[in-house]
């Protein structure tokens, strides 16, 4: 239901009501003043005839009160007039049949009292109004003194000899009712006619500018700011338009500054985190939600040390308001990774200066500690070789020569001589500090090497022979999965062979007797940048996490002394560094696999998978 | 015996008086009223209040009024008391009893309080009210009042206001008469003339005035209401008053005969009728009006 017809369904039964009310006082009062006046003419003609009639009652010349009678009966247009004595007797009449009547009852001996009005058959097809006057005997001059003092008409000492009656219809006064009545009808239906008419043209007059507010208000919340209406004349309608016009552009303007600094807060990479003044997160900009993996709405209204519980001092400072700079702490994701975070909080204040809350801006630290780790193991790496570069050089020729002797005496001595087996320790010990100098050797001359483009899957062929063979000692199954049309890489073939035998020498070390040790190969492209990737997976019980930092460190072994030197997995990270490549390792119970990737030669042949 | 024929005949006396025979109250003084009229009750307490008695009036619509023997004075209120002839040496007063003139008809031991103040007081009122007057017309037929304007020379040289006195046979010459004096009069009053005043002449005469903005001014405040611009009189109380007086003063020896007025005047004022004929009051006479009608 509209305005319109709101007010509408208001006036109309209104101006109905009121018609039909002022129809109705309408026709009473008219009634009463049409009834009135049959009643004054009858009166006033009852009481001048009545003066007339004295003489003749007093000689009760019946055609002397005839002719007053009929000259009244004309003048009042009068159905009939009587007169009467004291005991009701008709005197004269206009109808002559009636004279000698006598009205004896009570009811009409009422009526002709003086001035007394009576309306016969109201209702009906004749009414009729009965006046009665009395006839008073010859006024004394005397009398005229009491009018002189009074002002007043007396009937003092006076004698009443009769009544006169006369008979006046009211059907005259009844039709004229009935024509004003049809004419007040129609003058009131046309009348409300018009006035419906005017209503609806000035309700819509003043609902047009209703309208347009409707209409702005809706453009508003469909995000069209800044929309203007039209405004009409001066009135509290176009003034409300004027303000409607006003806040439009207002909110216009600020909806657009709402929505850069909207755009400002979404993009930033770093993220950005207000916190209320109740200590609950009020705004996570976009960035913050990626880096903890929340969704859009989660973190709103809950508490900031959701995020920052893991450090309860840093928690404290942005929930308690106090500004810091740089502090050191960990966000928790939320399927509850640590990221290391430095953050800075600032406050904010309104305009009386009274903290409504904090804006905390944080920086991921974890590439950056990542980075740091791999420079301070590169620094290490490079210590650690130069270190066994000095050390296999003075020890390599000493070495030689105890070996060579060692070897020289064994082959002199008789059979089953007593020091056969010594020798032959000094021997075996000899060799193995021989391997070992050779493999720091190795270790240190890493960057030394020349390299070339290279398929790498032939030396994961290649390498997997010699895997193959010792696998088969045990129950080791070894996988292959090799990529077709590898690009080739820029390497050299023996170290890269090198890496392979040693990630699938600790596979096997990891297997023990059983297992599955899988090689993969494919590419990979990330952003600009194209990889070879190598994968070596096995089904072993895994790395601790707490030594899986430290598993490319140099001398670092968990296997027992004398069945590994801790530098297979360090000589491996020191290839790959060295050919630009990466390595990582992800590991769990039942699953360990390294991931070296190698920078991919932009052209050069396509690899081909051998047997 | 004798002695005791003597003692009933003393004890019979007062049962000898003619029934409705009334004794004369202090000093012999009657009160008859024509009727029980209102204004004649309000004549009634001024006279007590005069007198300083408590005399029980006679009503004439009771029957003829009986005196006794000692009655010397006969106050008789309204015209019809007036007229009762009463016994010859009996002075009669009369009030409330307008257009009429006892003395002129013969008869010495009367003494009539007049229903207007003197001729000049009332004229001197009207110029009050209609300062313009110069022409003050009067109307009349009893010929009573022909006596109560024989000072209107004295009144034209006093109060500058001509008084133009027209008689007329009878009451049914008045609608001739106020066209021959309509232009020729600034106002008109009627005199206190019972075969004059009846409420068709009074119709009549307020038409008149009215239409040709000629005021009329009345002679009892009662009629200043009928359509009369204003009413100089005095109150009913106050001519009751006049006539106790005048009774004492015969007692006192004072002279019997001639008129006596009321010793106040009262002003009423019909504001309505005024603005019919466009009459503009002055508002401190307005003031002063005692008695102002809308």
């Amino acid at each position: 239901v509209t305005l319109q017809q709101k007010i509408l369904s208001f006036l109309v039964p209104l101006g109905l009501l009121s018609a039909v009310l002022t129809i109705s006082i309408f026709n009473s009062a008219m009634d009463a003043t049409l009834t009135q006046q049959v009643v004054q003419i009858a009166r006033s003609e009852a009481e001048s005839v009545s003066r007339k009639l004295v003489a003749g009652v007093e000689s009760r010349d019946e055609s002397r009160m005839l002719r007053d009678l009929q000259v009244s009966q004309k003048v009042a247009g009068a159905t009939h007039l009587m007169v009467l004595d004291g005991a009701g007797l008709v005197l004269a009449h206009t109808n002559v049949s009636e004279t000698g009547r006598r009205y004896a009852d009570p009811s009409f001996q009422k009526m002709m009292k003086a001035g007394d009005v009576h309306v016969i058959d109201e209702k009906g097809d004749h009414p009729l109004v009965l006046v009665s006057a009395p006839i008073w005997s010859a006024q004394e001059d005397r009398m005229n003194e009491e009018m002189l003092l009074t002002g007043q008409d007396t009937t003092e000492g006076q004698e009443r000899m009769g009544t006169v009656v006369i008979s006046v219809p009211l059907q005259g006064s009844l039709a004229t009712r009935v024509r004003m009545i049809k004419q007040l009808v129609w003058i009131v239906g046309m009348i409300g006619a018009v006035a419906i008419l005017v209503a609806i043209g000035l309700i819509r007059g003043i609902l047009k500018p209703v309208g347009f507010l409707k209409r702005g208000t809706a453009q508003i919340s469909r995000g069209e700011y800044g929309v203007q209406i039209p405004t009409f004349g001066k009135d509290e309608l176009s003034e409300l338009a004027a303000d409607f016009n006003r806040m439009s552009r207002n909110l216009s303007e600020t909806t657009i500054s709402k929505d850069f600094m909207s755009s400002v807060f979404t993009h930033m990479t770093e993220p950005l985190i207000v916190i209320g003044a109740d200590g609950l997160l009020q705004m996570c900009n976009g960035a913050t939600l990626r880096l903890l993996g929340y969704g859009e709405n989660e973190l709103s209204g809950r508490g900031a040390a959701v995020l920052l519980s893991a450090d309860p001092k840093a928690a404290g400072e942005a929930v308690n308001f106090r500004p810091a700079n740089d502090v050191d702490a960990e966000f928790v994701t939320k399927a509850g990774v640590k990221i290391p975070v430095v953050y800075s909080c600032s406050l904010l204040k309104n305009n009386n200066g009274e903290t409504t809350g904090s804006i905390l801006i944080a920086r991921d630290m974890t590439e950056r500690q990542r980075l740091e780790t791999a420079m301070r193991r590169s620094e290490k790496m490079s210590a650690v070789g130069q270190l066994a570069a000095g050390v296999a050089h003075e020890i390599n020729n000493p070495l030689g020569v105890i070996l060579g002797y060692a070897q020289a005496l064994v082959r002199r001595l008789p059979p089953a001589d007593a020091l056969e087996a010594p020798l032959r320790s000094i021997e075996k010990e000899a060799v193995r500090c021989k391997n070992l100098v050779q493999d720091l050797l190795t270790f240190s001359r890493v960057g030394k090497v020349e390299r070339e483009p290279m398929d790498i899957n032939k030396s994961v062929t290649a390498a997997l022979s010699l895997v193959k063979a010792q696998a088969k000692i045990g129950q080791i199954m070894v996988e292959r999965e090799l990529a077709e049309g590898l690009p080739l890489i820029l390497g050299n073939p023996n170290q890269i062979q090198q890496v392979i035998i040693n990630l699938a020498t600790n596979a096997m070390d990891a297997l023990g007797l059983a297992g599955t040790i899988s090689i993969r190969t494919e590419a990979l492209e990330d952003g600009p940048l194209s990889w070879v990737c190598l994968k070596v997976s096995d089904s072993g019980s895994g790395i601790p996490q707490d030594i899986l930092t430290r598993i490319f460190e140099p001398f670092f072994t968990t296997k027992p002394v004398g069945k590994g030197t801790g530098l297979g997995l360090s000589l491996v990270h020191e290839i790959v560094k060295k050919h630009s490549g990466t390595i990582d390792v992800q590991s769990r119970p039942g699953r360990t696999e390294f991931c070296v990737k190698f920078p991919a030669r932009r052209s050069g042949a396509s690899s081909e998978v051998g047997g | 015996m004798t002695c005791l024929l003597r003692l009933l005949l003393i004890l019979m006396l007062p049962l000898a008086r003619p029934p409705g025979a009334v004794a004369a109250e202090g000093g012999g003084i009657a009160i008859v009223l024509s009727s029980n009229l209102k204004p004649y009750q309000e004549a009634l307490t001024g006279i007590r209040d005069a007198v300083h008695q408590d005399i029980s009036p006679q009503l004439m619509t009771d029957g003829e009024p009986v005196l006794s023997k000692d009655t010397r004075i006969v106050i008789a209120v309204g015209g019809k008391a007036a007229l009762h002839s009463y016994p010859d040496d009996v002075v009669l007063i009369y009030c409330l009893a307008p257009g009429l003139n006892l003395a002129a008809k013969g008869k010495r031991r009367t003494i009539g309080v007049e229903t207007s103040p003197p001729l000049q007081t009332m004229v001197s009122r009207l110029k009050q009210l209609q300062p313009a007057m110069k022409r003050l017309g009067v109307i009349w037929v009893s010929e009573s009042v022909e006596k109560s304007l024989a000072t209107k020379d004295q009144v034209k040289a006093a109060v500058g206001v001509e008084i133009v006195s027209t008689h007329l046979e009878s009451a049914d010459d008045l609608p001739k008469v106020l066209r021959k004096l309509k232009g020729s009069v600034d106002a008109l009053w009627l005199p206190p003339d019972p075969q004059l005043i009846s409420r068709a002449n009074l119709a009549t005469i307020q038409s008149f005035s009215w239409a040709n903005k000629i005021p009329f001014y009345a002679p009892t405040a009662a009629l200043a209401a009928q359509g009369a611009v204003a009413a100089i009189s005095s109150t009913f109380e106050e001519m009751g008053k006049a006539a106790g007086k005048a009774a004492r003063g015969v007692q006192q020896g004072t002279p019997v005969g001639g008129t006596v007025y009321p010793e106040s005047v009262h002003t009423t004022v019909n504001a309505a009728a005024a603005k019919e004929v466009g009459l503009v009051i002055p508002e401190a006479i307005m003031i002063a009006a005692d008695k102002v009608t809308q």
